[in-house]
């Protein structure tokens, strides 16, 4: 048998470790690149889009010589967290981090005519760039919390990109749409990582991934291997949109053109199955198929309806590209070797064709004006390059032999009838769900591919030819969608295509479980020969997606029928009912605690000192002691008096009489000192009842005399809080001054005459015991007399300079 | 060379002395330049001083009859409080230079510094109160320094007064412990507790002295007055005190909670104060990201979005557990939270500072499009908020995660739970002020934006230490584990 004869670095079986400098070299070049830009763009303007080819170039290059390397290489990164700045190489990684720089070049190749003269240059080729690195960031990542930093910044510079016309509303709702929904997912993720790792006992990707076995027994010990793959999946879900989470990915293609084929298609996107292809050789299991298959199947199915349903072309590439990743996550799903090879494979195949699609659409959209389906038609006379690759592309994207989607579509439905066949019952499922989704897909691609042909409608104006940077890296990227599925047919004729082939089945090996190991590197796609059921049910799909797109307005008719019906299918819903449940209660938290009135802000700070003390008396099982000391009739009555007087400052119709009032308390409670035998003590609560009289007239004076009702519940809530307030403070005054002996009291009644020779206790306090205490006293009351001084004086004399 | 272990608090309280003397001499010149460069120094030349002294390793230094105490965690703190006193202090030479009575701005941010170092060595309570109150006092004044602005006077009112109630209950609680216990230092009182007969009275004073901590710290239940002190202060004022002074009230907590009420003996009591700060984290958090939710006002959202990261530096408490090495760890989280927040929340409020500057508004649309005209500002706000919110641009994003994985090691896996779904939820706040800088078309294009040199430079050295923390944190982690270690197995 003829085969290339090629030397592949991995097809050696000694693979050296990756060399730490490399990959730093790798992920942060684009980062210092990007950083650079602004200075760059003022220097070369619109040819920016090349140094930023160049930069993706050089890091492709770097992808390329790490090719022959296997295994993790880090470096201490914060020790108290013990999380180390690793990273990992293997076929997976190299896959990705290939498409996310060599996509890279096709695209900031692109942009140079795209971009050309748009407002915002820098902003974008560095937020690209800084795209770029993030994804190179998480494809590499040896421990979890690098492949989470990462992932998050991903979703950041998917906001500012997705956000870049920023005059338009709806770009501006869907860069924030695209960025909660990617970030709040990856949250998910974040804990579903911290517990992978405490059960585990290291963060290391590296090291679970090179004892898979061990990693899993220890998850399933703790019980949490459920727990785990559930929130690790959300991640997944969320940043590879799928069902519910695809609403922001419809919604992102505001973003330019090339930011679409970039992340939208390529690589971001591709950041969730990825995760899926990383974890998999320690998850995979039952409930991993269980989970995934269902996800990845009822997303293609949903979503090819929707882009059934669409009205142009970014909103149809928009959920293909979501029903895509579905075929990749159900993919994953399966498990052992042949699930792997359709998702690794259709990773690549989708890489080539969604991307040139997408640039594809730009073209039209720059260049014809518009993008609705309606506008269109009969493109091939003004755009025949364009058409051209549309032709490879779109039937690569609808399945048709022998273009490259078809392989990886034949081996989805491989893998779903072995699966239904191993399991029965509703398993069978699968295989048909896959064939009706794949009917739709059909359908869509000849509706993308009828823009090009049939009439070419009368409002349609002159249409530019597209300029060569335009044109180049859809035909690149078409060209490698036709190799490989030229590939299938000369492999059916017994010459296959033997580093594709062998590529896959590195990166195959890479994404097996412990049990499917030793599987690899056996990967072959051909064009099949003779029949069986995946041949059927590929013959199925094709003649339903012709016959679909035959009566295409009945099937339209018939989608947007059944999304009316269930409109859930968008899943728009969750998304606003949550940011507008969230508005929502937030406007009414702010209105109910943060009024701008000082009374408002006085009583919660009350509430709160009530229940923190309530909180203290509770868990310390408080027993008020009941046995208060009787009082005389001469205290009862001024006691009386006081309440009496309390009652009436609440009372009281005007400021002044209710200062009265409290002034009458103030004074029963001097009257109660004397009958105390404390006539010192009376003597300073009669100046202070005095000065507090004084100061209260001088300032009523300048408030106005009546502000209006009170409204009834405020001043129930009011009396309810001061009598909160109120019980507290006698619960604590009895409960503080129960304890017996007394013995600070008891030290100063022996030690007063006997240290200090004098008979009044408190003057002994103050002038011996704590004379110091007194001395400062008296001199901060004089540096306030002399100050009030001072401001008088100068108040005669106006404002200071 | 051997520094006298209080000298950064001397620094500053000399300093402030005499950015007055300056001004009784020259009353009439003008010297804003000269004042902010002595403020800026001072607080370097503090923050400095304690690095030496950390580095120098002296352990712990009891001064004034136990009155007071040097250990890492002061040196960490009182690092904080410098570098935030000199951000604020370049950037109000910008902000201040045409309002009256300079030297008076300045020299309340040198006591109000000095306040919060002695409240980061505060050993006794009575020394923490009259450290606390030589913070607050400041800090109405300053609240209140745009005097003939109505907005400024009212923020100042408030904070006075709702800080005068706070004060009043922190007192109380102290003479309830102190009736509990008939001491006041630290060691003596953790000596005390231990099977103490007063338990009742103890337990309500324990419990006032969080509420009189959470005035300080803007924590709930006393967290009322801060969006309005805040929205209504000069913009680096509010910086000031949402950044430095809420982490002297952190500080104070954590040496009052790990020095003098020991969680094993109150364990023992039957108060578990770790579950109150465990519900006040809770109810903190999710309140103060809740109501920033929806603000239109952005240095309004930044007020409530600073009561949410109290809630999360409270996890520092409420997540002690009793292992040493775990308890080491989840303080030290909320000790380099509080680091890392003191410069990104500083330079974030000082971008407000700019705007108000510029004079663009106060509300999101007035921010529209602020990119076009000033993009390093808006770059640097960018990353300060996306630090805040938790990811990975900025150090912040280290030390919420080691937060949320010191409560989830402890047991409160509900309460990360709560973290983390507090921190999306942030972002949802957070990413509306970037979305309307960044993503927003301006009102009026090709405006020429001043660039005042002051403002500029504390932003930036904000933004870049923000950065620099997330690619090197570990020079903050391992002094901040010091500084625990040195409170939690003292």
């Amino acid at each position: 048998m003829a085969t290339f004869i090629l030397g592949l670095p991995y097809d050696s079986n000694v693979q050296p470790t990756p060399d730490l400098w490399v990959l730093l070299a790798l992920v942060g070049l684009p980062f210092a690149a990007a950083a650079a830009t602004p200075l760059v763009a003022r220097a070369l303007g619109n040819r920016t889009a090349y140094y930023a080819a160049a930069v993706a170039a050089v890091c492709f290059g770097l992808v390329v010589t790490l090719a022959g390397t296997h295994g993790g290489a880090a470096v201490s990164w914060v020790g108290p967290l013990s999380v180390s700045l690793g990273f990992y190489v293997d076929g997976l990684a190299t896959l990705v981090g290939a498409l996310a720089s060599g996509v890279g070049v096709l695209v900031f190749l692109y942009s140079a005519g795209y971009m050309r003269g748009e407002p915002g240059q820098p902003k974008y080729y560095a937020t690209m760039l800084a795209f770029m690195g993030s994804m190179l960031g998480v494809v590499y990542a040896g421990d979890l919390v690098v492949l989470f930093c990462f992932w998050e910044l991903t979703s950041v510079a998917s906001f500012l990109l997705v956000g870049h016309y920023s005059d338009r509303r709806d770009s501006r709702y869907a860069a924030r749409k695209a960025m909660l929904v990617t970030v709040g997912g990856g949250l998910f993720m974040l804990v579903g990582f911290v517990l992978l790792a405490s059960t585990v006992g290291t963060y290391s990707l590296a090291a679970m991934l090179a004892e898979p076995a061990a990693t899993r027994a220890a998850v399933e010990r703790a019980g949490l291997l459920l727990p785990i793959l559930s929130l690790v999946g959300i991640g997944a879900a969320t940043k590879s949109a799928q069902v519910p989470f695809h609403v922001w990915l419809p919604d992102a293609m505001a973003a330019p053109t090339p930011v679409s084929a970039f992340l939208h298609s390529a690589t971001m996107v591709k950041a969730g199955v990825f995760l899926l292809g990383r974890v998999r050789p320690i998850l995979v299991g039952d409930h991993w198929t269980e989970i995934f298959v269902a996800l990845g199947l009822c997303t293609m199915l949903v979503a090819a309806i929707l882009a059934v349903c669409a009205s142009e072309l970014k909103e149809l590439l928009a959920y293909s590209t979501v029903s895509h990743l579905g075929l990749i996550v159900a993919g994953f799903g399966f498990t052992g070797a042949l699930g792997s090879e359709t998702a690794v494979f259709h990773i690549l195949n989708h890489a080539a064709f969604k991307a040139a699609l997408f640039l594809v659409a730009g073209i039209v959209a720059h260049e014809a004006g518009t993008r609705a389906f309606d506008d269109l038609g009969g493109l091939r006379h003004d755009l025949p390059i364009t058409a051209a690759v549309a032709v490879v592309a779109a039937l690569g994207m609808g399945g048709v032999p022998p273009f490259n989607g078809f392989y990886s579509k034949e081996l989805l439905f491989e893998a779903s009838y072995e699966f239904a066949h191993h399991a029965g019952g509703l398993a069978w499922l699968a295989p048909v769900v896959a064939v009706v989704g794949s009917v739709f897909t059909l359908a869509y691609s000849l509706r993308f591919l009828a823009v090009f042909f049939g009439e070419r409608p009368d409002t349609l104006g002159h249409v530019h030819r597209a300029p060569w940077s335009m044109t180049g890296p859809p035909v690149a990227l078409a060209a490698i969608a036709g190799v490989i599925g030229l590939g299938g047919i000369t492999a059916a004729l017994g010459a296959p295509l033997a580093p594709v082939e062998s590529f896959v089945g590195w990166v195959v090996g890479a994404t097996l479980g412990p049990e499917a190991a030793g599987h690899a590197a056996s990967f072959h796609y051909y064009l099949p020969t003779y029949v069986s059921p995946a041949v059927v049910m590929s013959a199925l799909a094709i003649a339903g997606g012709i016959v679909c797109y035959l009566r295409w307005r009945t099937v339209r008719w018939a989608t947007r029928g059944l999304l009316g019906a269930l409109p859930v299918l968008r899943a728009d819903g969750w998304y606003d009912g949550f940011v507008y449940g969230a508005n929502h209660a937030s406007t009414r938290v702010q209105r109910a605690l943060w009024t701008g009135h000082l009374r408002t802000y006085a009583a919660w700070t009350f509430v709160g000192a009530v229940a923190l003390a309530g909180f203290g008396y509770l868990a310390t099982g408080i027993a008020v002691p009941t046995a208060g000391p009787t009082l005389g009739a001469g205290l009862t009555i001024i006691l009386a008096v006081a309440a009496v007087a309390a009652v009436a400052a609440v009372r009281a119709p005007s400021h002044v009489a209710g200062v009265m009032a409290l002034s009458v308390v103030g004074f029963a409670v001097t009257v109660f000192f004397v009958l105390a035998s404390a006539p010192d003590v009376a003597l300073t609560q009669v100046v202070v009842e005095t000065v507090t009289f004084v100061v209260f007239l001088v300032i009523l004076d300048k408030l106005p005399s009546y502000y209006g009702r009170i409204e009834r519940s405020r001043a129930a809530r009011d009396a309810v809080i001061s009598v909160l307030v109120g019980g507290l403070v006698t619960v604590t005054t009895l409960v503080a001054t129960d304890a017996s002996p007394d013995a600070i009291a008891t030290y100063f009644v022996e030690n007063t005459v006997e240290q200090a020779g004098g008979h009044n206790i408190v003057n002994v306090i103050l002038v011996d015991f704590r004379g110091l205490d007194t001395l400062g006293e008296i001199s901060v009351v004089a540096m306030a007399a002399v100050t009030v001084l001072t401001l008088i004086v100068m108040r005669e004399r106006g404002e200071t300079p | 060379m051997a520094l006298p272990a209080l000298t950064p608090q001397y620094v500053l309280g000399l300093a402030a002395l005499l950015v007055l003397v300056v001004d009784a001499f020259t009353p009439t010149s003008r010297k804003n330049g000269l004042l902010a460069g002595l403020t800026a120094l001072a607080g370097v030349t503090s923050a400095g001083a304690a690095a030496w002294l950390y580095a120098g390793g002296a352990g712990r230094t009891t001064l004034f009859d136990g009155a007071l105490a040097v250990d890492a965690s002061t040196s960490f703190f009182t690092a904080v409080f410098g570098c935030v006193a000199a951000l604020v202090a370049v950037a109000s030479y910008d902000y201040v230079r045409e309002e009256p009575h300079q030297s008076a701005y300045y020299a309340l941010v040198l006591l109000a510094t000095a306040g919060m170092s002695v409240m980061a060595a505060a050993n006794s309570l009575v020394t923490a109160f009259l450290a606390l109150e030589l913070v607050s006092l400041p800090a109405y004044a300053l609240v209140a320094y745009l005097k003939r602005d109505a907005g400024s006077a009212e923020a100042g009112l408030k904070y006075f007064v709702v800080g005068a109630l706070s004060s009043a209950i922190l007192v109380y609680g102290i003479s309830l412990v102190y009736a509990a216990t008939g001491v006041f230092g630290f060691a003596a009182l953790a000596d005390a507790v231990a099977g103490n007969a007063h338990v009742t009275v103890l337990g309500a004073g324990v419990v006032m002295l969080i509420g009189g901590f959470a005035f300080k710290t803007a924590s709930v239940p006393f967290h009322f007055w801060a969006p309005e002190a805040y929205e209504g202060a000069p913009a680096p004022v509010s910086a000031f005190l949402s950044s430095a002074s809420k982490a002297a009230g952190f500080v104070l907590a954590f040496r009052v909670f790990l020095l003098a009420f020991p969680l094993a003996a109150f364990e023992a009591l039957g108060i578990p104060w770790t579950l109150v700060f465990a519900v006040l984290a809770v109810v903190t958090m999710t309140l103060g990201n809740v109501a920033a939710a929806t603000q239109t006002n952005v240095k309004r959202m930044l007020a409530y979005s600073s009561i949410g990261h109290a809630g999360y530096a409270l996890i520092g408490l409420a997540a002690l557990s009793g292992p040493t090495s775990s308890d080491v760890a989840v303080v030290g989280a909320s000790f380099s939270h509080l680091f890392v927040y003191g410069f990104t929340n500083t330079g974030a409020f000082l971008v407000v500072a700019l705007a108000e500057r510029w004079g663009v508004g106060r509300t999101f649309e007035d921010y529209a499009g602020l990119a076009r005209s000033a993009p390093v500002a808006s770059a640097v706000l960018a990353v300060l908020l996306f630090s805040l919110a938790g990811l990975p641009v900025g150090g912040g994003f280290w030390t919420k995660y080691a937060l949320f994985l010191g409560a989830v090691q402890s047991g409160l896996w509900w309460l990360a739970a709560v973290g983390v779904v507090n921190s999306a939820l942030s972002l949802f706040y957070y990413s509306r002020l970037v979305k309307a800088v960044w993503v927003d078309a301006p009102d009026e294009t090709g405006v020429a934006r001043e660039r005042p040199t002051g403002i500029y430079a504390a932003v930036v050295v904000a933004a870049v230490v923000t950065v620099a923390l997330l690619v090197a944190p570990d020079v903050v982690f391992s002094w901040a584990d010091a500084a625990a270690r040195a409170l939690v197995s003292a």
